[in-house]
């Protein structure tokens, strides 16, 4: 009894000593992560010429909307181009899912005999690639997708990464037995699928989805590529854009006569981060659930 | 190489019928329009917002007069370089803006182009009589006109520009020689301590000393005017180790940042936000004029001022007719027609102030003393960036900037009548072919910005050493294989062209 | 078909007749190597002097031209002849001959050692070889019949004929594929084990589910494969994309004749940093993360860690210059002020592995924690339970739960990561140094200098490609290495 009760004093003490620790840490690397971010909020709302001559500052010195003013200042383009990448991140994001989870379902299954063939098929596009000038090729003159919505969204549906992550997300969390007794009795492979993978797999589809919607919410390559009109813009092309002209004119004025525009670029820059981080903070709450809910430690359960 | 040796006969019986059909007039042959024709054009940056309506209009025009239309199709300026290669390698335009500074002369030479001779003959006679046949003899690539430069003459001699009012506060010389300059930024740093100076580092300033130089190879190679097919190594001349002293003088001065090498913010932002008082490299008139105007609406207290390096030896050049250039592309299937449209965005009046400023009374208007002004619609100034159409009959001013410009532009003009020097560049038209010794071209680079660099921005302990291990470096880079391509390549275009 | 039956009855009847088809087939495979040697040749040039003065071959280039071709010399002739239309079909058939070759030798090879799988699969693997090594000899021999068509078709006239080893080699090939095509159905019998055509009746839905990602794979990855092409030829817009003069193996050449060492050596030492740290550190904060029992500061915690995510390295460089710069940066202007001796960051080559080093893992680590996170979410939660209940601490459950639980994750990690070994981080070096020639001796790798010298040069699709080719055969071989050595050792944790 005695000896009982002095070794759970001496757990909880290391359990304790734990918790200072990771408290402390997770703090600090916390700080070190968001104080650059912190910087970029206040220059995004300071004077750009204060930005230039005095350096950033973590409280804007001399507060100013004008970066705002300048990102907003065609109003219907930028909702525009919000609208698009709500648009591409959720409709790839949903088939991206799909499809991987899909796929890794397949290549997770030990009696599925070409598993292995599959997986270095996959394996192999994310080592050899022919460069971009005949991706570009077949997208835009063989397949002719240019100036569509779907050419943006298609490209980034999933990657061999990403289909390989989950596969150890099912062979995680759906031992086979399981999947094997539904089997037994009588369940069909995409019903198993639909109806008992799937449903364990929250962690994974949390993981897998938000990377996929991150790299639609970021992407800006593909409009560059394949954007005819600014209908079809993502947002951080239509942002990065317009950086981009500033620079490219005061570049090009060099050999020719060429009007320019002036835009003031350190706090445009600043704002652009925020304008574009915004939405996805909103979002990450929710899919954050999933990462720290599931494991609940020491002293809150018991 | 029977390919080349046809290909250089070729292109000198070409050269020989131009000259021929250059005696008289030549007769347009008469064009056949019933099919109608679309084309697409193909431009750099982004599509002004109101590109369907002006398109729609100037297409109105056209369908009415050649049977064709235009699709202005635009690079955006994210990766405009790598997207305006893709559109040449991948094919699809038509018509294409060109310039010198977007690789026209290694595009041209890889025959990403057109030869224009004889469909300029046979098309568009009077369209080629509106050239200075030099401004046509710079567009040349192996003896054949590959793009139609802009009719509008343009002036871009580099120079430095500098803060007048501060001159006058401090009573400071104003810096028209490197010993002035000198005065001026050390005059600046004596009375505002703190106060940034110069955003470059002694190249530019160089171009003070060098008034006369031809051209530079990316070799060291330098050539005088006077004596075009004299190669000087300036790499290996004391006048080197001289103008690195001096860029170590000055940057133990503190005239600019130690980080300079890694520092990639725009100098002209700095200039305009009162960082740096003195702007030497890759101005010209035309910045200097767009900052005259944003100084008056930002710093009306603030004078900036422009000298031009090489104005008081009388070279100052019209900027090279490639600059702004409109080609036709290899892959273009009705070279005809494209020739037409050309010239008639260019020539035809009406259309030439669409392209240019869009729809008179809707997107602008023409003030009374014949300057653009904005009605603030979704076309702006040279709202299509279609700058190679640009014709000096209809063009108007933008504002008061717009009318500064053209004011040292006349000029410019003026000096170069005064001293009978040629109105443009002889040299600009000269293209190295650098295929054959690529490899020690990319070392020879990369030596340049290891060694050189750190050198030109006066970061070394001992200016003497590190020009000596500069040149041991760059020698064993291959420096001696590119030097000798080049001269090779170079007299033989001065001999062509009769430069002695 | 009655042939078959013989066939058939023969390696039944007989006791030795799996060793005479075993031998027999093996024969073919050793002729069909030889009669691929580069002295054999398979397709003749004829009406030569007519075919050169119509493709504008000069005496000087005919000299180099031999009259006859095998497909290792046919490379050879498209670079000497100039016919750069020809080249891509060249190299797919010396691929198709490499692959033909390694299962040709496989084959043979696993003939003689005669062994049986342990794994109850008898000499299947054996007998898949040969099909393959066949089917692959027999597309070999089509393919170079094509191209005679082909070469003749791009020359306009009749300038290439077919060997008559073409159609021989043919004939052995599929009759060798009979041959094996039985062995292996009697072994299949004998190990219980079935076909590709049985695995289709049987796992269909599986074989359906597959089909979205081959199509997208198809059109995003292998198709534009032909694009690896470009790494062997001097592009120029007159002949364009796939008729360009191919050069063999030139433009590697040109990569790696300038500072070659410098630049692996520093783009794989700070991969291998990256790797390293980066998956250390988190998983150091994921488990910590995971760990920590108040709900508001885990969210929190987690959510501001990603946020540098969000920052992009142009950004990071604007604040981290501002920082650094010698004469107005801030940590300059502190230490002058203390009266120390200011900092020259950006001459400096000493502080830059750090610094670099820094910036990677403070914009990755909340962002690649995710993964290893969601990984720990995933553990039964009754594994904790009955440990504590064991009167495990903390550390023993981490000790010996948590991380053997989350190994597979950082195996799929790692070997992905080991991929990209001569792949550098092009934003993070480029943006936040700059061209900053003083600090090349320890920032400059592959990917800037190939941008560098590529920047600005509209022919240089040669040179960019052979450089990604070599970043990618690289990263292949590591990578099957690492697969190889994890499979010997742990076979579940293998990525194939």
């Amino acid at each position: 009894m005695q000896a009982e009760k002095s070794k759970k004093i001496k757990l909880s003490r290391a359990d304790k000593t734990f918790n200072i620790l990771a408290f402390s840490l997770v703090g600090i690397a916390a700080i070190i992560c968001v104080l650059p971010f912190v910087l970029v909020v206040s220059g995004s709302l300071t004077d750009n010429y204060v930005i230039l001559t005095e350096g950033y500052s973590l409280w804007p010195k001399q507060f100013s909307l004008d970066a705002y003013k300048t990102i907003f200042g065609n109003p219907a383009s930028i909702l525009q181009a919000y609208k698009m990448t709500i648009y591409y991140t959720v409709v790839g994001t949903a088939a991206g899912l799909f499809v991987t989870t899909m796929t890794a379902y397949v290549v997770s299954r030990k009696e599925f005999k070409y598993r292995n063939v599959v997986t270095f098929l996959l394996y192999f596009t994310t080592i050899f690639g022919g460069g971009m000038i005949p991706w570009y090729l077949l997208y835009a003159n063989v397949l002719n997708l240019k100036g569509t919505t779907f050419v943006i969204w298609f490209p980034g549906i999933t990657s061999s990464f990403l289909v390989i992550l989950m596969r150890t997300f099912i062979t995680g969390s759906v031992p086979d037995a399981i999947a094997e007794s539904a089997k037994m009795d009588g369940a069909g492979q995409f019903t198993i699928f639909t109806k008992i993978v799937m449903p364990v797999l929250k962690p994974g589809l949390a993981t897998v989805g938000l990377f996929l919607a991150l790299g639609y919410w970021n992407d800006w390559y593909r409009s560059s590529l394949f954007s005819t009109s600014s209908d079809t813009y993502e947002l951080q092309f239509y942002l990065y854009n317009m950086l981009s002209a500033s620079t490219a004119l005061k570049d090009l004025t060099v050999g020719t006569t060429i009007s320019i525009d002036n835009l003031p670029t350190q706090s445009v820059k600043m704002a652009m981060a925020v304008v574009v981080t915004g939405p996805m903070l909103l979002l990450y709450p929710f899919v954050q659930r999933y990462f720290v809910s599931g494991i609940t430690v020491g002293a809150v359960k018991g | 190489m029977k390919k080349k040796v046809a290909g250089v006969v070729l292109s000198t019986v070409a050269m020989a019928a131009g000259m021929f059909a250059g005696c008289g007039p030549a007769k347009a042959a008469e064009q056949d329009y019933s099919e109608q024709v679309d084309l697409v054009f193909y431009l750099l940056g982004d599509a002004p917002a109101g590109l369907d309506r002006v398109e729609e209009e100037i297409n109105k025009i056209l369908l009415e007069k050649v049977n064709a239309t235009v699709d202005f199709q635009f690079s955006t300026w994210t990766d405009w370089t790598e997207k305006y290669k893709l559109e040449l390698t991948t094919g699809g335009a038509d018509l294409i803006y060109t310039a010198n500074w977007n690789s026209f002369g290694q595009l041209a030479q890889s025959g990403a182009f057109m030869a224009l001779d004889d469909l300029l003959d046979t098309v568009s006679p009077d369209f080629k009589a509106m050239f200075d046949s030099a401004a046509l003899d710079g567009c040349r690539v192996n003896g054949q006109i590959m793009t139609i430069p802009c009719l509008w003459k343009q002036y871009t001699p580099n120079g430095i520009e500098y803060r007048a009012d501060l001159c006058e506060k401090y009573d400071l010389p104003e810096p028209d020689s490197i010993e002035n300059l000198e005065a001026y930024l050390k005059g600046v740093q004596e009375n505002e301590p703190g106060q940034g100076l110069m955003a470059n580092d002694i190249v530019g300033v160089l171009g003070y000393k060098y008034t006369t130089r031809a051209t530079n190879s990316g070799y060291g190679q330098s050539v005088d005017i006077a004596t075009p097919q004299q190669v000087d190594d300036y790499w290996f001349s004391d006048d080197f180790v001289e103008d690195m002293k001096l860029a170590k003088k000055w940057a133990d001065q503190g005239f600019w940042s130690r980080s300079i090498l890694s520092d990639t913010s725009d100098a002209g932002e700095k200039y305009d936000n009162g960082q740096c008082v003195a702007l030497v490299f890759g101005m010209n008139p035309n910045k200097y004029a767009t900052r005259v105007e944003t100084f008056a609406a930002t710093h009306p207290d603030w004078k900036t001022a422009y000298y031009t390096y090489n104005e008081k030896d009388g070279y100052v050049w019209a900027t090279a007719p490639t600059a702004d250039a409109t080609a036709i592309t290899r892959d273009c299937k009705n070279p005809e027609r494209a020739m037409k449209v050309l010239e008639l965005l260019v020539t035809d009046k009406e259309l030439n102030m669409l392209t240019q400023y869009g729809v008179a009374g809707q997107d602008y208007e023409e003030t009374e003393d014949g300057l653009y002004k904005s009605l603030n619609s979704d076309f702006g100034y040279e709202g299509l960036n279609a700058w190679s159409l640009r014709n000096p009959e209809y063009k108007l001013p933008n504002g008061e900037g717009g009318k500064l410009l053209q004011e040292m532009f006349d000029h410019y003009e003026e000096v170069i009548n005064e001293k009978g020097t040629p109105s443009v560049d002889p040299y600009s038209g000269f293209n190295e072919d650098y295929s054959a010794y690529s490899a020690e071209k990319a070392a020879v680079d990369d030596v340049v910005n290891e060694y050189l660099k750190p050198l030109q921005a006066g970061l070394v302990e001992d200016v003497d050493e590190a020009v000596a291990t500069f040149r041991e470096k760059v020698t064993a880079a291959g420096v001696d294989v590119c030097k000798e391509g080049w001269a090779k390549q170079w007299v033989a275009f001065c001999e062509e062209n009769g430069l002695k | 078909m009655k042939y078959l039956s013989i066939c058939d009855q023969y390696l039944e009847q007989r006791k030795f007749g799996r060793k005479t088809g075993q031998l027999l087939t093996g024969a073919v495979s050793m002729m069909l190597i030889v009669c691929s040697l580069p002295f054999v040749d398979w397709i003749r040039l004829v009406n030569t002097s007519a075919f050169f003065e119509k493709q504008g071959i000069t005496e000087e280039m005919a000299s180099t031209l031999r009259s006859g071709y095998s497909i290792f010399s046919l490379l050879g002739f498209v670079q000497n002849s100039g016919m750069g239309a020809l080249g891509l079909y060249a190299m797919l058939l010396l691929l198709v001959l490499a692959a033909a070759w390694y299962f040709l030798v496989s084959y043979i090879w696993k003939i003689v050692r005669n062994r049986r799988d342990a794994d109850g699969k008898g000499e299947l693997r054996t007998y898949t070889a040969g099909k393959t090594a066949m089917l692959l000899a027999a597309l070999l021999t089509v393919g170079s019949y094509g191209f005679v068509l082909y070469a003749n078709d791009v020359a306009g006239m009749k300038g290439f004929a077919g060997s008559w080893i073409i159609g021989a080699e043919l004939a052995a090939a599929i009759a060798a594929y009979v041959v094996i095509k039985r062995m292996e159905a009697r072994e299949r019998v004998r190990c219980r084990e079935h076909g590709l055509v049985r695995e289709l009746q049987k796992n269909w839905v599986l074989f359906l589910m597959l089909v979205p990602i081959a199509v997208f794979f198809l059109i995003n990855s292998y198709l534009p494969m032909v694009g690896i092409y470009f790494a062997f030829v001097n592009f120029n817009f007159t002949d364009g994309l796939w008729a360009s003069p191919f050069v063999g193996l030139k433009n590697f050449e040109f990569l790696f004749q300038s500072q070659m060492g410098r630049l692996i050596r520093n783009t794989v030492l700070y991969n291998v940093v990256f790797i390293g740290l980066g998956n250390v550190i988190q998983i150091f904060f994921a488990i910590l993360v995971s760990q920590i029992t108040v709900k508001w500061f885990k969210k929190t915690g987690q959510t501001l860690m990603f946020m540098p995510y969000f920052v992009s390295y142009v950004m990071l460089k604007v604040m981290v210059y501002s920082l650094l710069e010698y004469q107005y940066g801030a940590i300059n202007n502190a230490i002058r002020s203390s009266g120390g001796q200011a900092i020259d960051f950006y001459n400096t080559t000493i502080y830059w592995p750090f610094l670099i080093t820094l910036f990677y893992l403070w914009k990755s680590v909340g962002y690649g924690m995710v993964t290893y996170l969601a990984t720990i979410m995933g553990i039964d939660n009754e594994m904790y339970e009955a440990s504590k209940v064991d009167g495990a601490n903390v550390f023993q459950r981490i000790r010996y739960i948590t991380l053997p639980q989350i190994k597979p994750t950082f195996i799929i990690l790692l070997i992905y990561s080991l991929g990209g070994i001569m792949k550098g981080n092009f934003e993070l070096f480029y943006q936040t140094v700059g061209n900053n020639g003083l600090l090349y001796e320890v920032t400059d790798i592959l990917d800037t200098y190939v941008y560098r010298i590529t920047i600005g040069q509209p022919l240089s699709i040669g040179l960019g490609s052979a450089a990604g080719l070599f970043q990618s055969i690289f990263g292949f071989v590591v990578v099957m290495l690492t697969n190889w050595v994890i499979r010997k050792k742990e076979a579940d944790y293998a990525l194939f």
